[in-house]
């Protein structure tokens, strides 16, 4: 007998492990071992004997799973959340007010905004007695009254060249300058 | 113009579950029930049992889907060690339950000179595999009778390959042993 390229002793503890059935063995081993039984009759005789026993251990079949066990399986399956009636009205209803209170209100402004201007304008044209006495030193209240951004009036105004204020930033914020 | 090819790999199958598609769930369950019963029954050794078992498998699937990252484990080796392991805690719990007695499984008594039929034969593998030590049950469950390629079954177990094979030579000794006198035909004698 020549050398074989797997020892005896290898081909009997692969059947001891894996048993008869090739497509078990390691890939590697796979073609030398089938080698080994078509050249030794000893090789050949243990792989018989593997062979009856896979057979024997083989009788124990393999059953599927029960509709009944595949059921209660399945009834414990995750579900897609879907809100049921009364968590429905529980979430439409406060969303369904914010939305009536943000429409009530934007409506709310625009009605009063002609309102404001012509308030604005009365103003104007509205004489204090404490304008009627500044009329007598001549002094017109309307040009000289305070006014946003206005650095030369008579009665001071407040300096807005202040740097910008971040009001993100981590930096300790500074107060505003008035002259 | 075809449609794009559907994933339904089993880790595509999983995230879906996670997301609750039921066909996805579904999809699981039919590819995968089976062998976990089947392990189950090998390593409890009765089928009531193995569905149970079978049970908090799939809980503990459902449990997991939503978490589940694709890439990160092959889902049928994962199922195979939730489920290996599930058997385990139950065949402790039984231990600690009752004594400290191997699991058991009824081994009818062949009236002599008679043939083996079918059930009772494998009346007497499942009487031979639940003699066998946890992890050699283990082994022949994964390699024989589930047809796991040896490095899938080695990484399930957590042992080396040889490791692996050491402990299913020792079981099929240990079946071919405790089998050969009840179907000496069967086994061609020794």
């Amino acid at each position: 007998m020549t050398d074989t390229p797997i020892s005896l002793e290898r081909f009997t503890h692969l059947l001891d492990a894996y048993g008869a059935n090739p497509a078990r063995w390691p890939d590697d081993e796979r073609a030398l071992a089938q080698h080994l039984i078509e050249q030794s009759d000893i090789a050949r005789a243990m792989w018989q004997q593997a062979a009856a026993l896979d057979r024997v251990l083989d009788a124990v079949p393999s059953e599927p799973a029960s509709p009944l066990l595949t059921a209660q399986v399945l009834a414990t399956a995750p579900r897609r959340r879907r809100m049921r009636g009364w968590r429905v009205v529980m979430g439409t209803v406060p969303l369904a007010a914010a939305a009536a209170a943000t429409l009530w209100f934007v409506a709310d402004q625009r009605s009063t905004r002609p309102t404001a201007e012509l308030t604005l304008v009365q103003i104007g044209e509205y004489a204090s007695p404490t304008d009627a006495l500044l009329a007598t030193f001549a002094v017109d209240t309307s040009v000289t009254a305070p006014s946003i951004g206005c650095s030369d009036s008579a009665l001071g105004c407040p300096i807005l060249e202040a740097p910008a204020i971040d009001p993100y930033s981590q930096l300790p914020r500074q107060g505003r300058i008035y002259s | 113009m075809m449609p794009p090819p559907v994933d339904d790999s089993d880790e595509a199958l999983m995230i879906r579950a996670g997301r609750g598609d039921r066909l996805a769930c579904q999809m699981l369950v039919e590819r995968h029930l089976g062998r976990v019963v089947n392990v189950g029954v090998r390593m409890l050794g009765n089928r009531s049992d193995a569905e149970d078992a079978a049970q908090d498998v799939f809980l503990r699937v459902w449990s997991t889907a939503p978490r589940w990252k694709r890439g990160a484990a092959r889902f049928t080796t994962w199922l195979y060690r939730v489920t290996v392991n599930v058997c385990l805690d139950r065949i402790a719990k039984k231990r600690e339950a009752v004594t400290d007695e191997p699991l058991k499984v009824v081994d009818p008594q062949p009236e002599p000179g008679a043939a083996l039929q079918e059930a009772e034969l494998a009346a007497h593998v499942n009487a031979a595999l639940a003699q066998l030590p946890e992890t050699q049950r283990i082994a022949v469950t994964l390699c024989h009778y589930q047809g796991l390629r040896n490095i899938e079954a080695a990484e399930i177990m957590g042992v080396s390959i040889e490791a692996l094979e050491s402990l299913l030579a020792r079981a099929r000794r240990a079946m071919r042993a405790h089998l050969q006198p009840l179907a000496p035909a069967l086994l061609g004698g020794s």
